[in-house]
């Protein structure tokens, strides 16, 4: 077949029927990927919750709650009539890369349960290791070099595990004079997520009253924030741990 | 057929996009922040190069000239937005860490330049071989970066631990570490291939 010339009724044909064949194919895909987009999304959210409220067999409600302006989504675990605990939807905008949102466990005393990270956009190998770092240190895996050498080196204790904590003040990074240390190299992803903490704390006690001394001390923090931005970009330097 | 295995060879390692001819720098520097991540993308983009190959050498001759840059453009923007609806669906983890770089796959200059430059000029066969070719050529690429990026900076390959993660250089995860990770690469198989 002859290749069709330029012309300008060729053009506007051609044109014009491939970007309806587009948009046709377009809307196909987009109704048969709809329903399980929708589903993937409540799945991780359902499996979230399940994770930081371990309890068995029990009924979840769903509420919002108002936090400095914000609306988190609150949901409240029961068995029978009795609370077991609560779970934030919350979230905080320090991040080193946008928004961080996380799901907090709380028992009936207010004391975290467990968290996990539903959404989160920081550096790989540094902000991103906040998925598992401010739970209790676990014996790492032998890597290929210690099996291969017959040798273990002992992973350093660290003070970074939120279980089991409640808030009668603020949790802050080591740093700022808090009691959590702040994941190596990334004080800024780890300011992020105690944030994210606190807010979620705000949302389960609302007669939580903190004074104003330690919000004090987060406003002076701000003002290292660029010395953290620059360790944070050539890689943190040694004396931070 | 031994002319298909020429120009398959041709695509994945004479003319291979990123190391000989240095094409679509920002996802190989952008996301090969580990292994996986540059097999993911690597592996996106050859279902694009693909798809877009066979449905244009399709079309060449039913697309006149003054407009076939815009026709090619559409053809590809449409496979890559079906490529991001399904991996919403289906690879939500994948997804979440390629995110912002699988739109960008409609602009990568290897997959209009294959449309251009092969796909506009030959059958449908081997419009498809080339897009594999030049898709897996890509994908090695990517994969090979991202394996030396991730064992450098954080002591795995693969999410596998092969030395302690504590003596890895972080710069290597980082964007600087992408660039002298990428350009020892190319130094290396430019040796390699003078040889």
């Amino acid at each position: 077949m002859k290749k069709l010339t330029s012309n300008f009724r060729n053009m506007a044909v051609v044109l014009t029927v491939i970007c309806i064949l587009a948009a046709l194919l377009l809307s196909l895909f987009f109704d048969l990927t709809k329903q399980r987009i929708e589903a993937s999304d409540a799945e991780k959210r359902a499996s979230a919750i399940a994770e930081v409220l371990p309890f068995d067999g029990v009924r979840i409600e769903t509420e919002k709650v108002l936090v400095d302006d914000d609306s988190l989504t609150v949901y409240r675990a029961f068995i029978g009539d009795k609370e077991m605990g609560v779970a934030v939807e919350t979230f905080s905008k320090d991040g080193f890369n946008g928004e961080i949102n996380l799901i907090v466990g709380f028992d009936a005393d207010n004391r975290i349960i467990n968290y996990s990270v539903l959404n989160q956009k920081e550096t790989p190998g540094l902000g991103t290791k906040m998925v598992d770092w401010f739970k209790p240190q676990t014996e790492s895996k032998k890597s290929l070099v210690e099996i291969l050498f017959h040798f273990q080196v002992a992973s350093t204790a660290r003070q970074s595990s939120v279980i089991g904590k409640s808030a009668a003040v603020p949790l802050s990074v080591s740093k700022d004079g808090g009691s959590i240390d702040a994941i190596t190299a990334a004080t800024i992803s780890s300011r992020a997520f105690l944030d994210a903490i606190n807010r979620a704390f705000k949302a389960v006690n609302k007669e939580i009253e903190w004074d104003s001394t330690s919000s004090a001390s987060t406003m002076e923090s701000e003002n290292d924030t660029i010395v953290n931005n620059v360790e944070e970009i050539i890689g943190g330097d040694c004396n931070e741990e | 057929m031994k002319n298909s295995i020429k120009v398959f060879l041709n695509g994945f390692i004479k003319e291979n996009p990123t190391f000989i001819l240095l094409l679509g720098m920002c996802p190989t520097l952008g996301t090969t922040s580990s292994a996986i991540n540059g097999m993911s993308m690597g592996l996106a983009t050859a279902f694009v190069l693909i798809c877009s190959n066979m449905v244009i050498s399709l079309l060449k001759n039913l697309i006149p000239d003054k407009v076939h840059i815009p026709c090619y453009i559409v053809i590809i923007a449409t496979f890559v937005s079906i490529l991001e609806l399904c991996m919403k669906a289906y690879l939500p983890s994948i997804y979440a860490t390629l995110g912002l770089f699988i739109p960008l796959i409609v602009v990568n200059c290897i997959v209009l330049g294959r449309a251009e430059s092969f796909a506009a000029k030959n059958n449908v066969w081997l419009s498809a071989i080339d897009g594999l070719g030049n898709g897996l050529g890509f994908t090695l690429a990517l994969t090979l970066l991202g394996a030396m990026r991730e064992l450098l900076g954080t002591g795995r390959i693969f999410n596998y631990a092969v030395y302690l993660e504590s003596y890895g250089t972080l710069v290597f995860v980082l964007a600087p570490g992408a660039f002298i990770a990428l350009g020892f690469l190319v130094a290396i198989v430019n040796k390699l291939r003078t040889k």
